[in-house]
């Protein structure tokens, strides 16, 4: 895009709007005439040079209208309907997720569509977090009828965040109650076609995979984390590593490589392999569950892999802004979410400090392969650090000091991880007959990251627990960053231009 | 600059995702609420049912119409006084009006 339009200047200014709607006692309908008007002025100002002034406030207007309209429900909502807690209610709907299946419990996102008595049925709205206590064979997209009580979160930071999913209710399934499964609709849909890849490779995981190595690379190719026992989980959050068990950009870029590689030697023209690639990063976001990082990396790499194809300047940034701007306009609400902030926050603070902290070292260990491997990935490391360290300790309480180097070993090192695990999919359909010994390999190197991370949570001063991080430390620190990239922004340009 | 017919695109765009949102809106606001909510709920039952002096904090916030601070009173008035004799004593607490009592009272009891 050239130079007097940012799409950086946009998202913050929706950003903003989003923010303000909260504390904003306004009409839709006002706002919203008031946002036509704009936009009519500055459809009438094409030609002018305050057209991206009026854009921006368009930005503002349409973070406060989505996000009011997010938080408006129809009268038929679950929420308006003042279900009383634990009161018994059946309710029809659809199964909108991959259901988690834990130990005692299946949990799973149910879209409701009627709420049902002996004689009558009423058509209501809403999404409900369904917690069945019974083993019941539940899939993707199931159509259900079910009994169950009502309950609201409790904790008031899980009926936020669930309140963020659009979610606002539990209906618990106990023992006694009924499950009644109607006819299959949806079942020839691209999604569920999807669902039936994602259950295969799960298989070939489970059967090929010890039930250790299983839990990780379910977690870190199909997203579900469900098997991933609490002591794991708190190794690698210790030593500032748990990001590497969510999917993220490291695993699209896997997945699009891989693409582009197998797609080049199948001499695919170029624009087609583009688009072929992008609609597998489509594919594999939906079959890992869409969350919100995957959300992100893949509208980066659609973003880029799309300017491509109209041979337009790829840009990071931008590319990084508009995906924000497609998942806030979206679903508002995710810009209060722990998983969008880091996502966002750490691959934001990559590409804007690593300049400044890529410049602190001499220029010789640029200049050969192993030093200049070590010194990218430190600058890399100490970049994401430096970008959510004060964020993890204001929801954590948790200081993850060892966490520079830790990422600089785990962090290549789950690329490799990541890639064989790949390979073992592939290997099931191109040569199965070496399957078990790239499991095995598979296996191994998993392990192996553990024993990595494990070796780091030893180090004297590993993490560093707190008990409280003021919420004004953060913005002051944050302040202060976005001083410092702004003064070494001046620096390099003054630098340049002489 | 932009040039005029990226302005263009852009200005189509916004007007693309406003003029749905208008619609969203609509849709919503104009969504009828003819329950009985009565009708398909069952409460009362003795298993919903919970014992006024032995209910904790935790349980009592999830009640309809209480907050933090009733069932803080609530939980203080049974220390103060050892137990509620009847389920009307709820009246006595600060806070709880007739229309919250008459909600309240389909879920708790007194032994």
């Amino acid at each position: 895009m050239p130079k007097g339009f940012s799409w950086i200047i946009f998202s913050i200014f929706l950003c903003l709007g989003i923010c303000v709607a909260n504390y904003l006692k306004i009409y839709f309908v006002f706002l919203y005439i008031a946002t036509l008007i704009i936009l009519i002025s500055s459809f009438l100002l094409l030609r002018n040079k305050v057209f991206i002034v009026f854009i921006y406030i368009l930005a503002f207007l349409l973070g406060i209208l989505v996000s009011l309209n997010q938080k408006t429900l129809p009268l038929n909502h679950l929420k308006n309907l003042k279900i009383p807690v634990s009161s018994k209610i059946k309710v029809k709907g659809i199964i909108l997720d991959y259901p988690k299946i834990y130990n005692e419990y299946t949990d799973f996102i149910f879209g409701l569509q009627q709420i049902i008595n002996r004689e009558n049925s009423y058509s209501i709205n809403g999404k409900i977090l369904v917690r069945v206590f019974k083993k019941e064979n539940l899939f993707y997209l199931d159509n259900l009828i079910l009994e169950g009580k009502f309950y609201l979160p409790y904790y008031k930071n899980y009926r936020d965040y669930l309140k963020g999913k659009g979610i606002y209710g539990i209906l618990k399934v106990g023992k006694n109650d009924r499950i009644i499964h109607l006819e299959i609709s949806k079942k020839n849909s691209l999604k569920f076609w999807i669902y039936k890849l994602r259950e295969k490779i799960k298989e070939l995981f489970q059967s090929n995979l010890s039930s250790f190595s299983y839990s990780i690379i379910s977690a870190v190719i199909l997203g579900d984390k469900t098997k991933i026992s609490f002591p794991i989980w708190d190794a690698f959050l210790k030593v500032g590593t748990v990001h590497i068990l969510a999917i993220s950009g490291l695993h699209i870029g896997i997945v699009g490589f891989i693409s582009l590689l197998i797609l080049k030697i199948l001499r695919i023209p170029r624009s087609l392999r583009f688009l072929l690639v992008i609609f597998i990063l489509i594919i594999y976001c939906i079959l890992t569950g869409g969350a919100s990082s995957v959300l992100r990396a893949t509208l980066m790499g659609v973003i880029l892999l799309g300017a491509k194809i109209f041979k337009r300047d790829t840009d990071i940034k931008n590319s990084l802004f508009l995906s924000a701007i497609f998942i806030l306009i979206f679903s508002p609400l995710q810009i209060y979410q722990i998983s969008f902030q880091l996502s966002f926050l750490s691959v934001l603070s990559i590409i804007l400090i690593f300049p400044l902290i890529k410049s602190l070292f001499p220029s010789f260990l640029y200049k050969n392969g192993l030093t200049r491997f070590l010194a990218l990935n430190f600058c890399v490391s100490i970049c994401s650090f430096l970008g959510v360290f004060p964020l993890v300790a204001y929801y954590f309480k948790i200081v993850p000091l060892v966490s520079i180097l830790a990422n600089m070993v785990i962090v290549p090192y789950m690329g490799l991880v990541v890639g064989v695990s790949f390979v073992v999919i592939f290997s099931k359909i191109l040569f199965p007959f070496l399957l078990p010994y790239i499991a095995k390999s598979c296996d191994l190197f998993t392990q192996g990251l553990f024993k990595i991370n494990s070796l780091f949570l030893k180090f004297p001063f590993a993490y560093y627990k707190i008990s409280y991080f003021p919420l004004h430390w953060l913005f002051l620190y944050y302040a202060f960053l976005i001083l410092i990239i702004f003064l070494f922004s001046i620096k390099t340009h003054l630098l340049n231009n002489c | 600059m932009l040039t005029l017919q990226e302005r263009r695109v852009l200005i189509f765009l916004l007007f693309l995702v406003i003029f749905g949102l208008g619609i969203d809106y609509l849709r919503k606001t104009n969504s009828s609420l003819k329950i009985h909510l009565e009708d398909f709920i069952n409460i009362g039952e003795e298993e919903n049912k919970f014992d006024l002096n032995q209910i904790d904090k935790e349980t009592l916030i999830r009640l309809p119409g209480i907050g933090e601070k009733i069932a803080k009173c609530i939980i203080e008035y049974r220390q103060k006084y050892g137990s509620f004799t009847d389920i009307k004593d709820l009246k006595k607490i600060k806070g709880i009006r007739s229309s919250t009592y008459e909600k309240l009272k389909d879920f708790l009891y007194v032994k």
